[in-house]
């Protein structure tokens, strides 16, 4: 009676091109990237590109941006450039070796939790929350006072502050993708824990906790600094940004420059890499919703 | 009051401009509905019907959407409402009821005052006499122990009664006009007989007109004077209910009708599918928005539109969009 | 004829869940049902009925709270690690949500080889020509391999999960709702393809749904469950023209028909209300609370499902035909 009973499908067969663009990331994305580029690039050559010593001392004191001093001189006569540039090394050390740090052990404490829930969950989020309750600056004091104010001391110290945010996030994440049918699916096929974990679990969290851990980073060099200001970060006179910063605070009325400096190139570091981070979540996100 | 119609749509646009570009989601649509008429508009998800019945509304968010076209209510044209003569027609004049009502009711709010909260703002009525009229209306929608269910919130109540809910409001100040969008698909099939008849006997009992918006032909089989079916954004066939079902001419409405499973069939009765998927409203096909699936098209559907047209082999009111409508020998 | 070979037996199957404050949710009560080799048995009821559950725990995924489930003369719920994981080899399970229920950080080569490389199948090339035939079978272009599954619709992936489902060669497959997130054109199609891949591949299908159009289509015998229990167990065709059981009665008066003719509601809310809450379910029949043949006999004792019929069974004290016999 119906032609279409014996209708041959014509397009389950054929599977037509997506007609999804990619969503762009846009302009400030970019300026972003590239902003964080130049400084990590800077900190990275800074000994062979043709910077001065940062910690060469001249008697030309508190002198003004020229030719020769990009940004000038501080209060000691050393070239406020050099020291910048010098300071992002430390800032940026800190800054991703502590986040890569969290994001192993908070991560897997995350994933652990989120996947296997029950007794186990339990355990590690009552870790996480003591971390949490634990006043961070009292144990970074702590930290630097009794194992020496170094690189990596300060690196330790921030990375076990950002382990209970990481694991709670993570977990958060890998719960929502623990309960979805593919998982489910993967059990069925006799797929183990392990084997779900890392084929079905962990490529998924793994984005939007990407995205996430460049405005860690951000949270992490602010860290530093304020460490730094404080004069618990490392050990004069080799230069940070909050160090600087400090520096500068005797100056302020006469030289705003020597803290206005380092302030603006850890707040345009920090800006990017939180816009940078919020760009690739926004973009994951709609992803995923739109499947 | 006059004989002018309730309802005019005339040639309704709806367009949202999309990163991938414009979704032509309602794509030139025309009907028009008489007091007290039953209008079920049909469409497999994506053919624009939701669109269309919050286009009529005006509810869409004015970012990003190319509205043309005229709505006319009792001779007024809605799209050129402001948003507060608007809010004065929502609820009032025009009743609403949604797919889910747990995201329709507030819920925070006790039952009781979104009920009486039409009430008191659209008929002035005082708190007192609100409440009574509220305690009738949720007494009429059969939910029983009105009193003690006015004090109640939304999430104590199970799916079937909040939807009972969410009728009494939208009939509260007596519209001449209720648009129910999908108002049993969250619910279980006892439950979804109980709300269509509830809504079918308050249509009556009230003389309002009705548009009854769903995915399921079932639902507005034998509670609808007409109906409407979409497809990609415009209507593809109108026609009486009864009409529709027998004597159907456009090759999509055929296939959407033949491709339910049928309890009155055996079981493993071979059932015929329409082949592919809808077609992505950014960029429509050329000619019939249909001709890549069906199964009668012929070289002009690739090319040519058919206009929404009607001839004489069914009644005045039957229209169709098809140049070779289905139980209609080709001439020529 | 030769009596049908039983594959599964389900007895006396209990899930119950925690529902806080030391209350259960009564998922589902002693369930009784065979499954025989090669047919389709469909499992209808609303929502909250234990029918997902009752699906889900054959595979033991939740495990039974009680009961037990004997699958091809084995006993299942008392199966750990490797044994259980060996034995899902033989068991599959097709879901709902097509999009839920694929990876969306996969390729569609390697959600369908997955399976094949969990067990080792073969060599890569071998894993590879499988998952070509699966793609083909399932009426996919093998240009699919390569994509992910947001590039497909949700018939498409349905297709995809079918294939998935095929590749370890089961035996029975469950079918958790498969066409319900489809649009009714696409229904058909899945409906047809999971008909075919039955035929190809000598499957024994149970077949979840609330949709009693889909689960007639496709059923050879349908079990109706409310509340947790089976009240009503028959073949397809006596079932939905000769139901015994006020419930299926009720259930088969509320479809809506695509049929103008057809005057709905002409057994006005023959069922009343909503279902009540599973974790408190009603004493005796627990049907009783919207029955219209409800008795005070009723609320006491707890009517048994009863053969009443050759193959008709039933779980009601006063079933519709029956003159009062109790």
């Amino acid at each position: 009676m119906l032609p279409l009973a014996n209708a041959p499908v014509p397009e389950a067969a054929a599977v037509e091109a997506s007609p999804r663009r990619k969503r762009k990331l846009g302009f400030f994305f970019i300026l972003s990237l590239a902003w964080v580029a130049l400084v990590i690039f800077l900190a990275v050559f800074a000994s062979v590109l043709p910077i001065p010593d940062p910690n060469a001392q001249k008697a030309a004191i508190n002198l003004n941006p020229s030719l020769h001093h990009l940004l000038g001189t501080d209060s000691l006569g050393r070239d406020m450039f050099a020291r910048v540039v010098y300071a992002g090394r430390v800032s940026l050390t800190v800054g991703f070796a502590s986040i890569a740090i969290g994001l192993l052990i908070g991560g897997a404490m995350g994933v652990i939790a989120g996947f296997y829930r029950g007794r186990i969950d339990r355990v590690l989020m009552a870790i996480a929350d003591v971390m949490l309750a634990f006043p961070a600056l009292v144990f970074a004091l702590a930290i630097v006072t009794f194992l020496g104010q170094n690189l990596r001391n300060v690196t330790i110290a921030i990375a076990v502050i950002s382990i209970p945010g990481i694991a709670r996030i993570v977990r958060a994440s890998t719960l929502t993708f623990a309960q979805r049918d593919f998982v489910l699916a993967a059990r069925t096929l006799g797929a183990s824990n392990r084997r779900i974990i890392l084929r079905e679990i962990l490529p998924n969290v793994a984005i939007p906790i990407g995205a996430f851990s460049f405005i860690a980073v951000a949270l992490a060099i602010v860290g530093e600094g304020g460490l730094a200001f404080l004069g618990l970060s490392v050990h004069a006179p080799t230069a940070t940004w909050g160090g600087m910063i400090n520096d500068g605070r005797s100056f302020l009325e006469d030289h705003p420059a020597l803290s206005l400096i380092p302030s603006a190139v850890l707040f345009l570091t920090v800006l990017a890499l939180n816009f940078a981070g919020d760009a690739l979540r926004a973009r994951f996100d709609t992803k995923d919703v739109s499947v | 009051m006059t004989d002018q119609p309730l309802l005019v749509v005339e040639d309704l646009v709806t367009h949202f401009r999309t990163n991938r570009g414009t979704v032509r989601a309602v794509d030139g649509v025309s009907f028009t509905l008489e007091r007290g008429e039953t209008l079920g508009i049909v469409g497999e998800s994506g053919s624009g019907k939701t669109v269309l019945s919050r286009s009529i509304m005006g509810l869409l968010p004015p970012k990003n959407v190319v509205s043309e076209g005229r709505v006319l209510f009792e001779g007024r044209d809605l799209s050129s409402l402001d948003a507060k003569q608007m809010r004065a027609v929502w609820g009032a004049e025009i009743g609403m009821v949604f797919q889910d009502p747990m995201t329709s009711l507030n819920p925070v709010m006790k039952i009781g005052n979104q009920v009486t909260e039409g009430l008191r703002v659209h008929l002035g009525m005082e708190k007192e006499r609100a409440i009574e009229t509220a305690v009738a209306l949720l007494r009429s929608v059969g939910i029983p122990e009105p009193e003690r269910r006015m004090k109640q919130f939304p999430f104590e109540l199970s799916g079937g009664m909040r939807q009972r809910v969410t009728i009494a409001i939208a009939i509260a100040c007596g519209p001449k006009l209720l648009i129910a969008d999908e108002p049993t698909t969250a619910l279980d099939v006892t439950v979804q007989s109980q709300i269509l008849n509830l809504l079918q006997d308050k249509q009556r009992e009230r003389h309002m007109a009705m548009i009854l918006v769903t995915h399921d032909l079932g639902v507005v089989a034998g509670r609808t004077d007409d109906i409407a079916v979409m497809y990609a954004g415009k209507i593809v066939e109108k026609a009486p209910t009864r009409e529709l079902f027998t004597q159907m001419r456009m090759p999509y409405t055929e296939a959407l009708i033949h491709s339910i499973p049928k309890t009155d069939q055996p079981s493993h009765t071979r059932l015929p599918a329409i082949g592919g998927r809808p077609p992505d409203l950014v960029n429509p096909p050329a000619g019939c928005n249909f001709s890549p699936r069906c199964p009668y098209a012929r070289d002009n559907c690739h090319h040519e539109e058919p206009p929404l047209m009607s001839d004489d082999t069914v009644t005045a009111d039957h229209a169709f969009a098809c140049w070779y409508p289905v139980g209609v020998p080709v001439r020529g | 004829m030769t009596t049908p070979k039983t594959l599964l037996e389900v007895r006396d199957l209990t899930v119950e869940f925690p529902a806080g404050a030391g209350r259960k949710v009564h998922a589902v009560s002693g369930v009784n049902f065979d499954v025989y080799q090669g047919e389709t048995l469909g499992l209808v009821g609303e929502s909250g009925c234990g029918k997902s559950t009752t699906g889900r725990a054959i595979l033991q995924l939740p495990r039974p709270t009680s009961g037990s489930i004997v699958y091809n003369g084995r006993e299942l719920t008392n199966l750990h690690g490797e044994e259980l994981r060996a034995v899902r080899r033989d068991l599959q399970m097709i879901f709902q949500d097509p999009i839920s229920s694929l990876n969306p950080r996969r390729r569609v080569r390697d959600i369908i080889g997955e399976p094949l490389a969990i067990w080792n199948v073969g060599t890569k090339e071998e894993r590879e020509d499988k998952v070509r035939e699966l793609l083909d079978a399932v009426g996919l272009d093998v240009a699919a391999a390569g994509r992910r599954p947001h590039e497909f619709s949700g018939g498409q992936c349905q297709r995809i999960s079918i294939a998935r489902a095929l590749a370890l060669d089961p035996n029975l497959i469950i079918c958790d709702e498969p066409v319900s997130a489809l649009d009714v054109s696409v229904q058909a199609q899945i409906l047809n393809l999971l008909e075919d891949m039955k035929e190809r591949y000598g499957l024994t299908l149970i077949f979840v749904s609330h949709n009693l159009g889909v689960v007639k289509n496709v059923s050879d015998r349908v079990a109706v469950m409310y509340l947790g229990k089976i009240v009503e167990l028959a073949g397809a065709e006596e079932l939905y023209a000769r139901p015994l059981h006020h419930y299926t009665a009720a259930l088969l008066d509320s479809i809506p028909v695509p049929d103008p003719t057809v005057r709905p509601g002409a057994a006005p809310d023959a069922v009343a209300g909503d279902p009540p809450s599973p974790i408190d379910p009603p004493s005796g029949c627990r049907f009783r609370t919207r029955c219209p043949r409800a008795e005070p006999y009723c609320a006491e004792v707890e009517p048994p499902l009863a053969e009443l019929k050759p193959g008709h069974f039933v779980a009601c004290h006063f079933p519709i035909g029956e003159t009062d016999g109790a």
